[in-house]
């Protein structure tokens, strides 16, 4: 009985990407004490991640992880990485944003440039755009309704037909062998082919992503241009121009 | 060709109605050349509508169409239009006026996959809908609507049960028209790998500034409105009255 409701909370938590105690309780009909302990029964197992405001996203190596949600991770440090990022684009640059939260802080900085293009995969920055004066061109195909992200064959055919002076990428991971990684196969081959297609590209990560892992790379720290963090001890890449914001 | 002149035309336009390029050529103290390099280069940027010398300001149009009253997934055109909708079937959403409200009533239709060239289609959709696919493609400036070759390709790889359309204005001789011209390939894409096409049509679109002719009412299988009246004669397809 135990048995088939942990499997239950689990495909719930993995359709959903978070869910609180609350939510869960409510939707299995049992008590709040009764959910607390078939979460941590779950942790222990490994298959999800308990954080202390109820949230319960399951372990991100397997499901990815809502943009609302990532969002609310280390938000003054994502800050100053995009505004760092906004001092590389010069007029007349045609640039490519990713579909991460770190990316999409960006956003503000940009709406107010003359002469540039932004081309993205992303609905949320696509959005931002709105009622500016900037061209934006978004990528089609299926939505990732989690991450309101747009991937996959005909995202992947799209992005082929640009020439990017500039294309900025914030990974899931920044794994310990050196690899800009992602939780979703169709996530890391989209960044890579948008990759392809620019002069020079520019990670962004705050420290919280250093270590972590994922399985799918999308590049190694080296084939950037810049990376932005505000990690001070890692060494990182030898070859990429390293630029650390203080907070 | 200055940004800061094109921002202050725009201004001009968007404070008065509508405004000709003589008018704009005396307040601002250039050559009326330069003015309508200018006029060109906000109408290739989807930002004004010309037409007989006289600008108008998409904005004002669009914002009066697409944004003016916001329409409530319970509006009864919404609600007629979302009633055709049947579950695990494919339809497609076109920018509009009623784009987002049409998308929130579809959004608990079971297994449902929706195709669209509208940000808040597909904003409202997320999360809800079974397979949201967007075409993609060129945002036009302060709109909703994407446009452009891939948007169109995109929007023609899938085939849909029914289309929903709602036109900025529609002409006396069925002419179902846009703002935007570039949406052209797009909609006519979309409504030819429909099976079945849904105009929707409110009171309020009928006295509305007619732009350009992108698709037909005779094309149209269903016409959704709350004033049926108007389409007694000239439609070929079936007249569903709301809201009565």
């Amino acid at each position: 009985m135990r048995e088939l409701r942990l499997l239950d909370i689990l495909g719930t938590i993995r359709e959903k990407g978070y869910m609180t105690t609350q939510e869960l309780a409510e939707k299995f009909n049992v008590s709040v004490s009764t959910i607390r302990r078939d979460l941590s029964e779950l942790n222990r197992r490994g298959m999800v991640s308990v954080s202390k405001n109820g949230v319960v996203p399951i372990s991100e190596t397997i499901v990815d992880t809502p943009v609302g949600f990532r969002s609310t991770v280390n938000v003054q440090a994502k800050a100053l990485i995009a505004r760092n990022a906004l001092q590389l684009v010069s007029s007349g640059s045609v640039i490519f944003l990713d579909s991460s939260s770190t990316v999409l802080q960006m956003v503000s900085g940009l709406r107010n440039m003359r002469n540039i293009v932004v081309v993205t995969n992303s609905l949320p920055v696509a959005t931002r755009f709105q009622g500016s004066l900037v061209p934006v061109h978004l990528l089609g195909g299926e939505m990732s309704t989690l991450s309101k992200g747009f991937f996959g064959p005909a995202a992947e055919e799209a992005v082929r037909a640009f020439n990017f002076d500039l294309a900025f990428f914030s990974p899931v991971a920044v794994t310990p062998t050196g690899f800009a990684a992602e939780t979703t196969e169709y996530a890391a081959s989209l960044r890579r082919a948008a990759m392809e297609q620019a002069q020079s590209a520019v990670l962004l990560f705050d420290h919280s992503k250093i270590g972590l892992t994922r399985p799918y790379n999308f590049a190694h720290l080296d084939a950037f241009r810049y990376l932005i963090t505000d990690d001070e001890k890692h060494p990182l890449s030898a070859r990429a121009i390293v630029r650390r914001v203080h907070a | 060709m200055s940004e800061e002149r094109l921002q202050k035309i725009l201004r001009l336009i968007e404070s008065s109605r509508t405004i000709t390029a003589k008018e704009l050529e005396s307040q601002l103290y250039v050559s009326s050349a330069t003015i309508r390099r200018d006029l060109t280069e906000l109408s290739r940027r989807g930002l004004i509508v010309r037409s007989h010398g006289k600008a108008m300001a998409v904005t004002r149009m669009a914002h009066a169409v697409t944004h003016g009253e916001p329409v409530q997934p319970d509006d009864p055109i919404v609600a007629a239009a979302a009633a055709l909708v049947k579950p695990h079937s494919t339809i497609f959403i076109a920018a509009g006026r009623f784009s987002r409200s049409l998308a929130k009533a579809v959004s608990r239709v079971a297994d449902l996959t929706v195709v669209t060239d509208s940000l808040a289609a597909a904003d409202a959709l997320c999360g809800h809908a079974a397979h949201v696919h967007c075409t993609g493609g060129r945002l036009q400036a302060r709109d909703d609507a994407l446009s452009g070759s891939q948007a169109a390709e995109l929007a023609g790889l899938l085939y849909t049960h029914m289309a929903f359309f709602s036109g900025d204005a529609l002409t006396e001789d069925g002419d179902i028209t846009f703002y935007h011209i570039d949406r052209m390939s797009v909609l006519r894409s979309a409504a030819r790998h429909a099976e079945k096409r849904v105009l929707l049509f409110s009171r309020e679109q009928m006295n509305a500034e007619p732009g350009s002719s992108l698709l037909h009412l005779k094309d149209m299988d269903f016409v959704v409105t709350d004033i049926p009246g108007y389409f007694s004669t000239g439609c070929h397809g079936t007249v569903i009255g709301a809201g009565e």
